[in-house]
């Protein structure tokens, strides 16, 4: 097992995709927390959120990271072989699926992992140097519930690309409804309901001021996040395990 | 210029007709069609603004459309001027009603064109569709925000003010085209 996540673990790494994946997601937040700063300053605003809002900026990383690392399996490898794809030789590797998805869960994990734990420590740590005295740091619960959430997001890009086999579909879903016309967030106008969507619901394990129309307790909202993902990875795991390759 | 001239000269109706062909049976592009107009419904009964949503679908539109293999095609057509022109008229004609049902007819159109010449330029359908919902999405609202400035010399200055941003919106997606129709008859094919 270990040396099947470690060839996972090498196969990402040297996607060139997934190495503007692992760039953007690490310095994209704490750049965004550099540029805003006057304007922060300016506004007078120093929430309990500050710094952890700026970290969601980092996660089109992690989507991008969970899309690829199924993406590249089914990608036709060129016009000399149309109908070749990597996968045909990954499953010669490894002929056992559940083996395989089982590595590949475990090398993404660890890649966001760490990925979420230097973003989250530089954009915390920037935003204490901007900012100074004028902001608490963030409860070191909150950093981790905020890592967590990267790591499931990665999980649910990973997982829906699972069911598509095809990278376009989830990275378009997720990069914009991470962003300010989030399909999700307006759900939430029309209806209470929508808080328990799996983006909306995971936010509200770290983030206190912004305006949720219900208020979940986060071990609540992180139980709620993960039971989605869950049920996202085990459709996605049943299909791969059936479907031809 | 004038071997150029003459090229866009021979673009007779039955290229349109083939390219036409081509991009209404790609399964890929009838499924992100749909999706958009599923999304620009589904905004508008939330009442909010569709155009700023649906835009994402038309750029992934303008990707697929520049990413179908085209090396069958160029042993087909090899002149690829009128190639290229062929299939940015096409989808340009393709792209506008949809436009128009989203909500914005012209901006919708530019950006569809616009993601097609950035696609062609880049030529890899994920990376592509990642660098145009990275600046319609993350980097134009960060600019926006952080000055007001560059505001109208945004490629989605459309998005928010249609009458004084199209010639914006219109000018990238010229310079996209453009590029993008040198790039394709001057480089290998992919």
């Amino acid at each position: 097992m270990v040396s099947l996540i470690r060839a996972e673990l090498h196969k990402l790494l040297g996607l060139p995709t997934a190495r503007i994946g692992l760039l953007l997601g690490t310095l994209l937040s704490p750049l965004v927390v550099l540029v805003n700063a006057p304007a922060v300053r300016r506004a007078g605003l120093a929430g309990a959120d500050l710094g952890l809002v700026e970290l969601g900026v980092g996660l089109i990383g992690p989507m991008i990271l969970g899309v690829v690392i199924v993406s590249s399996e089914f990608t036709s490898t060129g016009d000399d072989a149309p109908r070749a794809r990597q996968l045909t030789a990954t499953l010669i590797a490894v002929p056992h699926r559940m083996r395989l998805l089982t590595a590949k869960t475990a090398a993404l994990v660890l890649v966001v992992g760490v990925q979420a734990i230097v973003a989250a420590a530089a954009t915390i740590g920037l935003t204490q140097v901007m900012h100074g005295d004028r902001v608490q740091v963030p409860a070191f619960g909150r950093i981790a519930a905020a890592a967590l959430y990267w790591v499931l997001l990665a999980l649910l890009a990973y997982a829906i690309t699972l069911i598509t086999r095809n990278g376009i579909v989830p990275l378009t879903l997720l990069i914009v409804n991470s962003t300010v016309v989030s399909v999700s967030y307006l759900l939430t106008k029309v209806t209470s309901a929508a808080a328990y969507l799996p983006d909306i619901v995971g936010a509200q394990m770290f983030l206190q001021g912004s305006d949720f129309p219900v208020r979940i307790a986060p071990v609540t909202a992180g139980l709620v996040m993960t039971a989605w993902i869950a049920a996202f990875l085990a459709v996605g795991a049943v299909l791969f395990h059936r479907r031809d390759a | 210029m004038r071997r150029v001239h003459a090229e866009l000269l021979t673009l007779p109706s039955w290229r349109v007709t083939a390219e036409l062909l081509k991009l209404l049976t790609l399964p890929s592009l009838l499924l992100t069609a749909v999706l958009t107009l599923t999304t620009a419904a589904v905004v508008s009964w939330a009442d909010a603004e569709p155009v700023p949503y649906a835009q994402a679908g038309f750029l992934v539109l303008g990707v697929l459309a520049a990413t179908d293999s085209p090396v069958a095609t160029l042993i087909a057509m090899p002149q690829r001027l009128p190639l290229h022109a062929a299939r940015a008229l096409t989808l340009g004609v393709l792209a506008l009603p949809l436009a128009a049902a989203a909500g914005d007819a012209l901006y919708l159109t530019c950006t569809t064109l616009l993601a097609f010449g950035v696609a062609t330029l880049v030529r890899l359908p994920l990376p592509s569709v990642l660098t145009l919902l990275g600046s319609h999405f993350i980097a134009c609202p960060l600019l926006r925000a952080a000055s007001t400035d560059v505001a109208p010399f945004l490629p989605d200055a459309a998005a928010g003010a249609p009458s004084r941003g199209l010639l914006t919106t219109a000018a990238w997606t010229a310079c996209a085209l453009t590029l993008s129709a040198w790039s394709f008859t001057r480089r290998d094919a992919p």
